[in-house]
């Protein structure tokens, strides 16, 4: 197994810390010297990835991985063929609308857009990968996987994720049951599952003419604003979405291609 | 870029390069040797960032979803101050004199957030949590850029240019307030000098979110005028300019800016 790249690393590490973390903490999540990450941390600052609030101080990610991330989505037309549909939902929902891509059998969030403006925000923190037992993107996906598939990907993740809210499936019995529905229906609907007060619903994206995965769009909001009534509301507009994302998406980078 | 940080040139090449590029072609464009484009690849292909074969010579590599999925995870967790704060912050150290942060809602432009740079003697730091008056700044002039010269019109319709507070060089009509537009057009960025306030200048641009060159915000520097004069203006202009690119950036695919 190839040792991940340390520049890489100390991107990664300092993604999940927002507030930054000192030089020595980030020394010892590296397994290498103090002064061989101070040259690396120097470095990344001179291209602008990092900042250090005052010599000595923590060290942080500037908004330069966003901007790259984000250059990246444009010159591979995601922004100007995708950004604009997952947009629309937002704003027929007033909800938090998630594009999320299957990327090797992992679901990556890639595209979100706020329709909420005002009032009760629903933003969670959560991480590159989506969890697939407890969010209604992973039932979506697994939803539309053989079974032996879906096992395999939920056996790699594990069911026991922490935090997750009072309905998260605590057995692969009950977090079949939860994919079933999706199946029959074409929408994964959770209740209390990934954070409580928060419900969700999302369907898979298909690539056209099969039945092979690329993604999935949730829609997910406040469970006082999100009630099963308002879902089927918006079964169609995020079946269109969906449709929409395929259709126009099918052939761009960010998604396996056939 | 140093040779310690090459897996970083190698995923910016990759953005620009959707389709991917061979490894030879990576390895030249970079000028990094073959054997060490080679490693770092294959590397960033086990972390996951890069999809592509190292066994075949004709394959390409390119990006998977993973860089801008970290990216868009990060912006989840830091909050709006968190991200925007240490831009300004920057600014305000860089060009010693007061940055501040407006936002687009609806016909107005609120300020939200500022960022004082110069740390003693003459300071310019005006009453905050207003919205701005248009005409006479260097903010609202930045904003009015982004619009035709007929959305100004109607949008300054009910505008009273008679107001008596505001500095001797504000604008008193709107065929004045099109003049200095188009003159910031042309420059690139907006300014205005006794016209906010007497014995301050202010120069600003739009923040302006891609796709579909939305503008949703400005970012201005403001300082007295007899040390924010014309040459230091231009002085600044680069670093005000990447400051708000990197605005625009961190509101890329969030709700960063609704949210304020």
């Amino acid at each position: 197994m190839q040792p991940t790249d340390r520049a890489v690393s100390v991107i990664e590490i300092l993604a999940r810390h927002a507030f930054g973390l000192p030089l020595s903490e980030i020394a010892d999540q590296l397994s290498i010297p103090r002064s061989a990450t101070h040259r690396l941390l120097a470095d990344l600052r001179d291209e602008g990835y990092v900042r250090q609030d005052y010599d000595g101080g923590a060290y942080r990610l500037t908004a330069k991985l966003v901007a790259v991330g984000y250059e990246y989505l444009s010159a591979a037309n995601v922004s100007s063929r995708l950004q604009p549909i997952i947009d629309r939902l937002a704003e027929q929902t007033g909800e938090l609308v998630v594009l999320a891509v299957v990327d090797r059998g992992k679901l990556l969030r890639l595209i979100k857009a706020q329709g909420a403006r005002g009032g009760l925000l629903y933003n969670p923190d959560e991480g590159i990968e989506v969890y697939l037992p407890a969010t209604s993107n992973g039932h979506a996906y697994l939803s539309v996987l053989e079974e032996d598939e879906a096992l395999q990907l939920v056996a790699r993740q594990g069911m026991n994720q922490e935090g997750a809210g009072k309905n998260a499936p605590r057995t692969i019995r009950q977090l079949f049951e939860y994919v079933e529905r999706a199946r029959k229906t074409g929408i994964a609907r959770i209740f209390d599952v990934w954070v409580d007060g928060t419900s969700a619903m999302a369907s898979p994206v298909l690539r056209p003419g099969s039945r092979i995965p690329l993604g999935t769009i949730s829609v997910a909001g406040p469970t006082i604003r999100m009630t099963s009534e308002r879902m089927d509301q918006f079964a169609d507009a995020l079946k269109d979405a969906c449709k929409a994302v395929a259709e126009t998406g099918f052939d761009l980078p960010i998604f396996e291609q056939a | 870029m140093s040779s310690r940080i090459r897996s970083i040139a190698i995923l910016e090449l990759l953005t620009g390069h959707p389709w991917g590029l061979k490894m030879p072609e990576i390895a030249s464009k970079l000028a990094i040797p073959l054997p060490a484009t080679t490693r770092v690849l294959s590397s960033l292909v086990a972390s996951g960032y890069i999809l592509g074969s190292l066994s075949g010579k004709e394959g390409a590599f390119r990006l998977s979803p993973k860089l801008p999925a970290l990216g868009l995870a990060f912006l989840g967790a830091t909050g709006v101050t968190d991200l925007v704060q240490p831009i300004l912050d920057d600014l305000a150290k860089k060009t010693g004199e007061l940055v501040r942060l407006a936002i687009i809602s609806g016909e107005k432009l609120t300020w939200v957030a500022e960022s004082q740079g110069a740390r003693s003697g003459l300071l310019y730091n005006p009453e905050a949590g207003k919205d701005v008056y248009l005409p006479a700044s260097a903010n609202g002039q930045a904003w009015l850029c982004c619009l035709s010269d007929d959305q100004i019109r109607r949008m300054m319709e009910h505008e009273d240019f008679a107001r008596p507070d505001v500095g001797p060089s504000a604008p008193r009509t709107i065929d004045a307030l099109l003049d200095a537009i188009s003159c910031a057009r042309e420059r690139g960025f907006a300014s205005v000098r006794d016209s906010y306030t007497i014995g301050t200048s202010a120069m600003a641009v739009a923040i302006v979110r891609q796709p579909g060159n939305v503008p949703i915000g400005t970012l201005s520097v403001a300082g007295p005028a007899m040390r924010l004069n014309e040459s230091r203006m231009r002085e600044v202009f680069p670093w005000l300019s990447a400051s708000a690119r990197e605005l625009a950036a961190s509101s890329a695919s969030s709700p960063l800016f609704s949210m304020i």
